[in-house]
């Protein structure tokens, strides 16, 4: 116990004296996961969207497989995606393996699965009434969709949530695509697993606290989203 | 008939394999209050939904105003406020402006037209505040002037006074006498058909019984 008390106080100190490399990790998470987050939703949103409100030949076999990469372990998109942008993989020649925008396209791919499924799932949650109401009021279809869409948006800005934590949250991609550099594609996950190997273990306690905050933010952000609808 | 604004014939529709509605011919004169009257599941409400263009028939030819309907085509003439109506989360004001908004209507002409029907309606009080909010009864006001407000050729009602006092069934029932357009009612109330009908059709089993 005093162990776990004894790296507490440490990771305090290094959270208030605001250490280069605590805040040098948290910065490049919050920029990655922002922008992968952006990517996948940009791309997730609109095709769950589509998916979810139009019946066509073969839609259950998509569902399945969103289902199912959305619950690929993080391991093994990195690996994939290593694959890809490796020197000899079809996308070696971009240059980009251990680049942060080789981690911004991992977790884009890891997360936009999760996006989409849970935007069909969104859009499955609606009532239908919405847009019989659209369409006797006069509306076309694309516009009972984006009142459908605004009806509803919680549910979406929720699974955008969802793929946010699971980006800020994964080691696997980040590892395998950014090489984990100091300074420059350390974030916080790979710090936390290059700290505890090394027996830093206060350091790890410290970025630890802060991924528990951001969890127990994107929870609470969820609750309230949940409740508006 | 004089002047029938929309003809029905061989229409039929089913669900799951079952006829829900299976009507030869039938024919709604132009600026007539026309009542459908029914019981629970007689296919009133699947009629309504036909001719508001938002449920598909399996056989059979519409004709409005002579013309063969095409898909899509009545949805800007005719407007039905369903049982239960949907009411948007936001504004009582921009809840009525939503189908004015969708034709592009000027903003000062939607501020004058909703403005009118908010007080038709006794709703001016409610203007501002959330649509969702509202008792069964005002929400059901405010999807009937949601529909009033886009002067709409057809107007299609199903059951709208379900959940409305005698006051605002009296307030609804003066306003659509007053509005002489074409009205298509469903009702399951026999003094409410004798009331305000000009033309009262019964229905029973997807067969019009009686006209």
């Amino acid at each position: 116990m005093g162990f776990f008390i004894e790296g507490i106080k440490s990771a305090l100190n290094l959270l208030f004296s605001f250490n280069r490399d605590v805040y040098s990790a948290v910065f490049l998470s919050l920029r990655v996961t922002t922008l992968s987050t952006l990517f996948a939703a940009i791309i997730g949103v609109p095709l769950g969207f589509i998916i979810g409100l139009n019946n066509f030949y073969g839609k259950r076999v998509i569902i399945v497989i969103f289902n199912t990469l959305y619950s690929l372990p993080t391991v093994l998109m990195g690996l994939f995606a290593y694959g890809m942008f490796s020197r000899n993989g079809p996308l070696g020649s971009l240059g980009l393996l251990y680049t942060p925008q080789a981690m911004i396209i991992g977790q884009t791919i890891l997360i936009f699965p999760l996006i989409t499924a849970l935007t069909i799932s969104a859009v499955q949650a609606i009532d239908k009434k919405v847009f019989k109401t659209c369409l006797t009021l006069g509306a076309n279809y694309l516009q009972s969709s984006l009142t459908a869409f605004f009806e509803y948006k919680q549910l979406f800005v929720a699974a955008v949530i969802a793929g946010f934590g699971r980006a800020f949250g994964e080691v696997g991609v980040s590892m395998m695509l950014g090489g984990n550099i100091r300074g420059y594609t350390r974030n916080i996950t790979t710090s936390i697993a290059f700290a505890t190997a090394k027996g830093e273990f206060a350091l790890g306690i410290a970025l630890g606290l802060i991924l528990l905050l951001v969890a127990c933010l994107i929870s609470i952000l969820l609750q309230f989203l949940q409740r508006g609808k | 008939m004089k002047d029938p604004i929309i003809k029905l014939e061989n229409l039929k529709k089913s669900y799951n394999h079952t006829f829900v509605l299976d009507i030869p011919y039938l024919e709604f004169e132009a600026n007539k209050l026309h009542i459908i009257l029914g019981p629970n599941g007689s296919g009133k409400t699947t009629l309504l939904s036909i001719l508001a263009d938002i449920e598909k028939i399996d056989h059979g030819k519409i004709y409005y105003k002579n013309k063969e309907v095409d898909n899509g085509m009545l949805r800007r003439k005719i407007t039905l406020v369903l049982q239960s109506p949907y009411i948007f989360n936001t504004t009582v004001f921009n809840n009525i402006a939503y189908g004015l908004k969708i034709r592009s209507v000027a903003k000062k002409e939607i501020d004058d037209k909703v403005s009118v029907v908010l007080k038709k309606l006794g709703l001016e009080k409610f203007t501002n505040q959330n649509g969702i909010q509202l008792s069964q009864g005002e929400m059901h006001k405010v999807a009937i002037a949601r529909a009033l407000v886009i002067d709409p050729d057809m107007l299609l009602l199903d059951e709208p006074y379900s959940d409305l006092d005698p006051f605002n069934i009296q307030l609804v029932e003066n306003l659509l006498k007053e509005t002489k357009k074409t009205i298509i009612m469903t009702t399951q109330d026999k003094d409410q058909t004798h009331r305000l009908a000009d033309v009262f059709i019964t229905i029973k089993n997807g067969k019009v019984s009686y006209v």
